[in-house]
């Protein structure tokens, strides 16, 4: 039984691998260095002695992505799939130049979908699985500092939705957290409202209810707070704000 | 950024890549360099004028062979990391410095001491092989083979040649999970030498503490501390206690300088006085006996935000003599609260600007102000008189011509810096300082 996380090779990605290692599970890792990927199989191998293979796959082109992944565990039970991955990019304010609008849709949308397309009928014949997407906070109101970024993230909140909708009698776990500030490059060097989070403190939530959290959660808990405050901010007031 | 002994405060530019792609995005001919975990007194890992690379989230262990002890890890991995790894497949790394958060990748390019040099050496000798990434070279495997290499050069050339991407260590063989420490007294300090090369042989831990408050014939007086690991000890199955953190923050938390003129010699008093009351003999866990200053965080505190001088030298033996006289003449005209004065015995030989070479070592610990500042000169003109070797990454104030007069080899290490790297991007407040 394997599970496999995309986005597996530094952040909330890594973090994940390291709790899931840990716990003993077979893990095949996604990212798109091999470099990185080599250096964390070896490292949960060694310590916690679990079967961790890897795939060196760019999101950035997520039908290749797909198929690669597909091959690799052709005629595995899958037990679940986490997707961790994201990207974004400096001067995402709408005049981004059409490549990176395609990078950015690409890896922080189109390649889960594309993974989920050839997984899903895998989980369905199983009649189990879990599937985990993570989303943002910067999806939850459209801003001019995150143009593309956060419609590819809306997106992905609305794809899990869709999903859970569609496997609601099928006995799969669909679960989709919406994170805060999380301690990872991402993040790094930015002036933040909130102290971010832990990426291992994080992992170890989404761990610890891996196969029984349904629907969309907010982590750190405190930022469905901060949401529905945000959400119910009037548009005067909204256009006002700078973050 | 702040140097480990507060005499350092920098504001700049910091990175903290994740991927390996990310150390190969910079520019070029972008200055850099490379931070590990932080604990190298004077500013080895920041300054220099250009980028500081966090590379702490390089920190994986590679391999592992519980046969041979052959343990590869990238250059972040912490100390701990290796000995939560390695100790309970009764394995350790027989040369460390006593804090768990210290990087390989630290050590290698301090090339460190641990618990009895004399016998085992700095850490090169454990360091196999070292994979280094130099905009210019690219990425390159040296190996322990090659004398002139750029090997010699990475261990302990202070992080100058390169980012430091993995190393290859042997590790040792564990002979038991608990260590006997015996103490035994020392009168006066002359006698400190002669009872060191008593033990140097056998001993897995040697060192000496001396009180240097004391005037009078008691100055210097102290303790001899020998551990021996007791044979097929069982190990301690417990987890490894934790770890306080120890750095410019944690000692700005307590703002005042508390161990000043006023307190030192009761505080040194004081711990003479537990010591003696002590059994001469006790036992003491692996954790502990490998890092002995994982928890000692008060200590550092105590000396507030201003910070603290270490000065660490390595006199001949020959003269030891000239040096225990000159520093007793010298506290006994000025009242310098020196806090730690402790010995080590070293085996080996000077190169390049490796803290290394035969006679004794000697560390002083006093606080940061214009007396220590004083006193730190006085230790300079004195290491230069004597021929003595002064620890470059102890000090964030040794000056270049102290650095110049006292390392035989420090023109053939800038030199070979500038054949190995003409446009010298990997730089820091020390190789400014220190015209490297």
């Amino acid at each position: 039984m394997t599970w496999v996380i995309v986005g597996a090779s530094a952040g909330l990605g890594r973090a994940l691998a390291e709790h899931m290692a840990r716990d003993g599970r077979s893990l095949m890792l996604v990212a798109r260095d091999e470099r990185d990927l080599s250096s964390l199989a070896s490292d949960l191998a060694v310590h916690h002695g679990t079967r961790v293979r890897f795939l060196a796959q760019d999101a950035d082109v997520p039908g290749v992505l797909a198929d690669r992944l597909h091959q690799s565990l052709a005629g595995e039970e899958v037990e679940g799939l986490l997707f961790p991955v994201g990207t974004i990019h400096d001067g995402d304010d709408g005049r981004l130049d059409p490549a990176r609008v395609h990078q950015l849709i690409n890896v922080n949308f189109t390649a889960i979908a594309c993974v989920m397309s050839r997984f899903l009928p895998v989980l369905l014949a199983q009649r189990r699985g879990v599937v985990i997407g993570f989303g943002s906070i910067a999806a939850i109101r459209g801003r001019g500092r995150n143009v593309v970024y956060s419609a590819a993230k809306r997106a992905l909140e609305s794809y899990f939705e869709s999903l859970r909708h569609l496997t609601e009698r099928e006995g799969l776990t669909i679960a989709f957290y919406v994170l805060g500030y999380l301690d990872t490059g991402l993040a790094f060097g930015q002036r933040l409202l909130l102290p971010p989070a832990p990426p291992a403190v994080v992992a170890a939530r989404v761990c610890r209810r891996l196969h029984d959290a349904r629907g969309t959660h907010h982590l750190p808990r405190y930022w469905a707070v901060l949401a529905a405050v945000l959400r119910a901010v009037p548009w005067w007031l909204f256009k006002r704000l700078r973050f | 950024m702040v140097s480990f002994d507060g005499g350092t405060r920098l504001r700049q530019g910091l990175l903290r890549p994740d991927r390996y792609r990310e150390l190969e995005a910079l520019p070029a001919d972008q200055p850099r360099i490379v931070k590990g975990g932080g604990y190298s007194y004077a500013a080895a890992g920041f300054g220099g004028g250009g980028l500081v690379q966090d590379a702490r989230a390089f920190n994986r262990i590679l391999a592992f062979d519980p046969e041979s002890g052959l343990l590869e890890c990238e250059a972040g991995t912490q100390l701990g990391k290796i000995f939560e790894l390695a100790a309970p497949l009764g394995w350790f790394l027989p040369v460390q410095p006593g804090y768990p958060r210290i990087t390989v990748g630290g050590c290698i390019a301090a090339d460190v001491h641990g618990k009895n040099q004399f016998r085992d050496g700095t850490f090169r000798r454990v360091v196999r092989s070292v994979r280094l990434y130099h905009p210019r070279h690219g990425t390159i495997l040296l190996g322990c083979g090659d004398p002139d290499g750029a090997f010699e050069l990475t261990c302990g050339g202070l992080g100058l040649t390169g980012h430091i991407l993995s190393a290859r260590l042997q590790l040792a063989r564990l002979a038991g999970s608990r260590v006997r420490v015996a103490r035994r007294r020392i009168d006066r300090f002359e006698d400190t030498l002669p009872m060191l090369l008593e033990h140097a042989g056998q001993a897995d831990l040697l060192y000496t503490w001396h009180t240097f408050t004391a005037r009078g014939e008691g100055f210097g007086r102290g303790f001899l501390y020998d551990g021996r690991f007791i044979p097929d000890s069982r190990r301690d199955d417990s987890s490894p206690p934790s770890v306080v953190s120890i750095d410019a923050r944690t000692r700005r938390r307590l703002g005042l300088q508390l161990l000043n003129r006023a307190t030192t010699g009761i505080f040194n008093g004081a711990y003479e006085v537990w010591q003696a009351a002590r059994p001469q003999e006790h036992e003491t866990d692996l954790f502990s006996f490998l890092f002995p200053v994982a928890r000692k965080v008060l200590y550092f505190a105590l000396f507030g935000r201003r910070g603290f001088h270490e000065y660490q030298m390595i006199v001949r033996g020959d003269t030891f003599g000239d040096l225990a006289r000159a520093l007793k003449a010298y506290l006994a005209r000025h009242r310098i609260p020196v806090t730690l004065a402790s010995c080590k015995l070293f085996a080996g030989s000077t190169r390049y600007v490796r803290f290394d070479g035969a006679g004794l070592c000697l560390a002083l610990d006093f606080p940061r102000g214009e007396p220590g500042t004083r006193f730190a000169a006085f230790l300079d003109g004195l290491m230069c008189e004597l021929r003595g070797i002064p620890n470059i990454v102890k000090d964030s104030r040794l000056p270049r011509e102290v650095v110049a007069a006292c390392y035989p080899d420090y023109a053939a290490f800038r030199e070979a810096l500038r054949v190995y790297d003409p446009a010298r991007i990997y730089r820091s407040e020390v190789s400014e300082r220190l015209d490297l």
